[in-house]
């Protein structure tokens, strides 16, 4: 298990959703939904417009926060957690509508993440500073107290890659045969790189746990079946689990062993993903998509 | 206790006023998504019109309707028709800057036209002073009765308009979405305009009313009266009608409270009531949950248009070779030499105080540029620089060389208190916190013995190294150019540091930069702090090269000055910020030296179409010229030529 973070893992499962319920105001968002996801395995939520699989996201990812409910992280609770250090504890998404950072090229993307992993700076807390216990850094961590309270000035130093940070986006651009544009500017690239950049970006975080929010929309046939593959191939190398929200039900019946379907917040249908998408319930809902 | 009922009836034509104000704010907000800063302006200039008028021998009747009624919307429907409808939805800093512009336009093209700078006092209908009847011991004058009456007929005719005309039911449809509206066969765009004329026409009668009221009146004391209106916009979230004449009447009422109870004899004290609406502002935008996402508004069919083009974000400079920076550092260091040895006296002079302003404008060049945040308040940073400067060298005896560096680490501290909320808005309410603080500092902060020795200013002595003394001009700028030169290169450095990389990664997506771990609110007070910092350095250069400093050198209407220089040549780049300093010194001095004394107030005019013309080209004057050679260069391809973005 790749979990060097402080954290320390209580479960074998990866991310357990439990009872999380989200409402905006009159309207419920999401009801009761419940979702484990193992290690290594590609996880499709599927369900039609409105059905709160975006909402989901964003409650996964600390963007919202659920009214009710709970979400585990290795069995650790991360309900109250921030999105930063989500992303930190290895939590890494990709963005339906691209959300790149203009002005900058391929490799810079990859090195934000990089020291984005590597900052213990989840939110800017002077009392954080002043008040937290130097038990959370006992001797044997690789970062003591007095490493850890003087990072904050690390953000002064150099902003070009260092020789082990080049090696790594190197070796993440090789990966999603991404090397030839890695010094190009991300609004030269078409979408379908764009994607790749943002999978590469959120890979360099080596999360545990990947979200991907519809990684297909707008791509053509060939440029989807390039990233299905790049998808499978990230799961195999960086041994991290996939939780993919999509439309293209063939795009996830291709990829996901387990998929759940989500209907106006309710979870519709849970498990493997052939008898799920054959389920009448399913159908009804896709009605005229064939399984 | 006798006193409250007559403090509550002496503020209600304060809170009319804020009310007309107000309700103008929020009528073209709403529309367009744009909050006209400028209508305080708009207002002056129907004020000064209308009174120049009766002067020059028109009945007060006739000019009311011919310049308040008619003229009033005129100007608003003109300013949508030539600015407003071309930058809804555009980035909130597109839509500051250009307000601004009419900001400081407007009353300069006003006061060339009327031929004078203030409005005479006159009466509409009753005289103002006279009193007309008693109300539980408060004397209710002739202004009292024409403001709180016109306002209630005001009140009255918009409540029926927005909710039982049909340009009301319009209105509220193209505020939900202008698209949807055209595709029911609603013309949007004129519907727009209406509001924007309504607005004006609101301004217009807020700046009649105000003038006998206030009886000297200024186009800066009508900006900061929009700046309290905007506190009641804020109460009322920016939408709600009601909630915002309520909480201007609020406020105009707590006004008078406080002045009636607060005791007179300390300084704060006095500053209590006109600081009250900018405490307000400050805390509705912090704790209002429909204020916390300004970061502007979209029209849910938004996504029918072509995209919106977005700032310019030009790839951050390709770094220079060691070698050609050598060059640039010797060709620097001669240039500075020459010029610091050859000028005269009185240029060394400009030449200092220009040095000080290239230093707060490269605060913004770090600030926006860098971050891409947006302050109104550098100046008022600056400010906090010199008077911390002045005071330590004055009560401490510590070298002003040495002080300098302490103004920073005071407005370095002020700028941390300022980012922590506005870290936790976004666009607007980022511009609108950073107002709400210099206006704060204009009344409270500046006048205070310790800071602004009771708004007389400080008096302070030249810098002196061992036996090297910088009383010569020529001396000090070379003092001066040496330490902007090293100023600048740190701005570099910062844009280059980690730090720098990831403020490009916060401005160009928040969501992604937080979906990547990194803290955009450590990110956004990390720049803000330094930017305030750097702008405390430029404050107290001018302090030292000035040998005094008082609150009107930084008053808060100097950042909007600031700004818009800043942004029109260019805040990316260090070289936009140094032309930007030392031109806005030099042409003011060249007009003063050769122009005709008359000239001097087109000085505003021209920086009003500057900021007006930067809605066209958000990118700034001097990086568009960047962009035009290297698009010439591109004619005549070499190795290694790095190629423009896009």
């Amino acid at each position: 298990m790749n979990f060097g973070r402080k954290l320390e893992a209580e479960s074998a499962n990866v991310l357990e959703i439990k009872d999380v319920t989200k409402k905006f105001g009159g309207i419920t968002s999401l009801d009761n939904v419940n979702i484990v996801l193992g290690e290594q395995t590609i996880h499709g939520l599927i369900g039609p417009n409105g059905a709160g699989k975006t909402t989901l996201f964003a409650v996964l990812s600390g963007e919202l926060h659920p009214d009710n409910g709970d979400i585990y992280f290795f069995g650790k609770s991360i309900k109250g957690l921030s999105t930063p250090k989500r992303a930190r504890l290895g939590i890494g998404r990709t963005f339906q509508r691209l959300e790149l950072f203009k002005g900058m090229t391929v490799s810079e993307h990859i090195l934000i993440s990089l020291r984005g992993r590597d900052s213990n700076w989840g939110n800017f807390s002077l009392y954080q500073i002043l008040t937290e216990p130097t038990s959370n850094y006992p001797a044997s961590s690789k970062r003591t107290f007095v490493e850890s309270k003087f990072h904050f000035f690390r953000q002064f130093s150099r902003g070009a890659p260092n020789s082990n940070e080049s090696e790594k986006i190197n070796s993440l651009l090789n990966s999603l045969n991404l090397s030839e544009v890695a010094d190009r500017q991300v609004e030269s690239l078409p979408l379908g790189h764009g994607r790749l950049v943002e999978m590469a970006r959120a890979l360099a975080l080596s999360p545990q746990v990947l979200l991907l929010d519809e990684p297909s929309s707008g791509l053509d046939s060939l440029e989807a079946q390039v990233l299905s593959n790049a998808i499978k191939a990230v799961v195999e190398t960086y041994r991290c689990s996939v939780i993919i929200v999509e439309h293209d039900i063939k795009f996830v019946e291709e990829l996901a062993s387990a998929v759940t379907v989500l209907d106006a917040g309710k979870i519709v249908a849970t498990g493997e993903t052939k008898t799920v998408l054959r389920s009448d319930k399913v159908r009804a809902i896709y009605s005229g998509i064939s399984t | 206790m006798r006193q409250l009922p007559i403090d509550i009836l002496s503020g209600l034509p304060y809170g009319c006023v804020y009310g007309l104000l107000a309700l103008g704010l929020v009528m073209g907000y709403r529309t367009s998504g744009v909050l006209n800063l400028a209508l305080g302006a708009q207002g002056f200039l129907v004020a000064l019109f209308f009174n120049a008028a009766i002067d020059a021998g028109w009945s007060p009747l006739v000019s009311f309707v011919v310049w308040v009624i008619v003229f009033g919307p005129f100007v608003g429907i003109a300013l949508d028709r030539l600015l407003f409808r071309h930058v809804r939805g555009a980035p909130v800093v597109v839509q500051l800057v250009s307000v601004l512009g009419l900001l400081i336009a407007i009353p300069s093209l006003a006061s060339v036209l009327a031929g004078s700078t203030s409005p005479s006092p006159h009466a509409l209908i009753l005289a103002p002073s006279s009193v007309y009847a008693h109300l539980g011991g408060y004397a209710i004058s002739g202004q009292a009765i024409v403001t709180v009456s016109i306002t209630a007929v005001v009140l009255a005719l918009l409540s029926y308009l927005m909710h039982f005309s049909k340009l009301g039911l319009y209105m509220r449809l193209v505020v939900e979405s202008p698209k949807l509206a055209e595709l029911s066969g609603i013309e949007a765009e004129r519907v727009g305009a209406l509001a924007w004329g309504l607005s004006s026409l609101l301004a217009g009668l807020a700046g009649v009313l105000i003038v006998p009221i206030l009886h000297q009146v200024s186009s800066f004391s009508l900006t900061t009266l929009v700046v309290a209106a905007t506190a009641a916009a804020a109460v009322g979230g920016l939408t709600s009608l009601p909630l915002t004449m309520t909480g201007a009447l609020l406020l105009g009422i707590t006004q008078q409270i406080i002045a009636g109870f607060a005791p007179t004899s300390a300084q704060w004290t006095q500053g209590l009531r006109p600081s009250l609406p900018f405490v307000i502002l400050g805390l509705a935008l912090i704790f209002h949950p429909r204020l916390t996402h300004l970061a502007g508004r979209s029209d849910p069919m938004a996504g029918i248009n072509p995209p919106v083009p977005s700032l310019d974000v030009v790839r951050r400079q390709v770094r220079k070779g060691r070698n050609s920076r050598w060059v640039v550092g010797l060709g620097a260091t001669f240039a500075i030499a020459v010029v610091a040895l050859n000028v005269t006296d009185a240029w060394a002079f400009y030449l200092s105080q220009g040095a000080s302003y290239a230093c707060i404008f490269l605060s913004i060049t770090l600030l926006n540029g860098t971050g891409g945040q947006i302050s109104l308040s550098q100046a008022s940073f600056a400010g906090i620089g010199g008077f911390v400067t002045a005071q330590l060298a004055i009560h401490f005896a510590l070298p002003v060389g040495a002080g300098v560096f302490a103004g920073a680490l005071g407005a370095g501290i002020a700028g941390f208190i300022v980012a922590i909320p506005s870290s936790r808005l976004e666009g607007l309410g980022t511009a609108l916190v950073t107002l709400a603080f210099a206006m704060l500092a204009d009344s409270l902060l500046f006048p205070l013995s310790w800071m602004g020795n009771g708004g007389t200013g400080v008096i302070l002595p030249r810098p002196q190294f061992g036996s090297i003394s910088f009383n010569s001009s020529r001396l000090l700028l070379l003092f001066v150019l040496v330490f902007l030169a090293g100023l600048s290169w740190f701005v570099v450095w910062i844009r280059e540091s980690r730090l720098g990389l990831e403020a490009l990664a916060v401005s160009s997506s928040r969501r992604g930069a937080k979906a990547v771990g990194l803290s955009d609110k450590r990110v956004s007070i990390s720049i803000f702090t330094l930017s305030a910092a750097i702008a405390g350095l430029g404050g107290g250069i001018f302090a030292i090269t000035d040998q005094s400093i008082s609150p009107n050198d930084f008053n808060s209407q100097y950042s909007f000055v600031f700004l818009v220089p800043g942004m029109g040549l260019g805040s990316r780049t260090v070289y936009g910020a140094l032309v930007g300093g030392f031109g806005y010194v030099i042409v003011k001095q060249l007009l003063s030296t050769f122009a005709p004394q008359s000239f001097g107030i087109l000085v505003p005019l021209v920086v009003g179409v500057l900021a007006i013309s930067w809605v066209l080209h958000p990118e700034g004057i001097i990086e568009r010229q960047h962009r035009y050679m290297a698009q010439l260069k591109s004619f005549f391809p070499k190795k290694g030529l790095v190629a423009a973005s896009k």
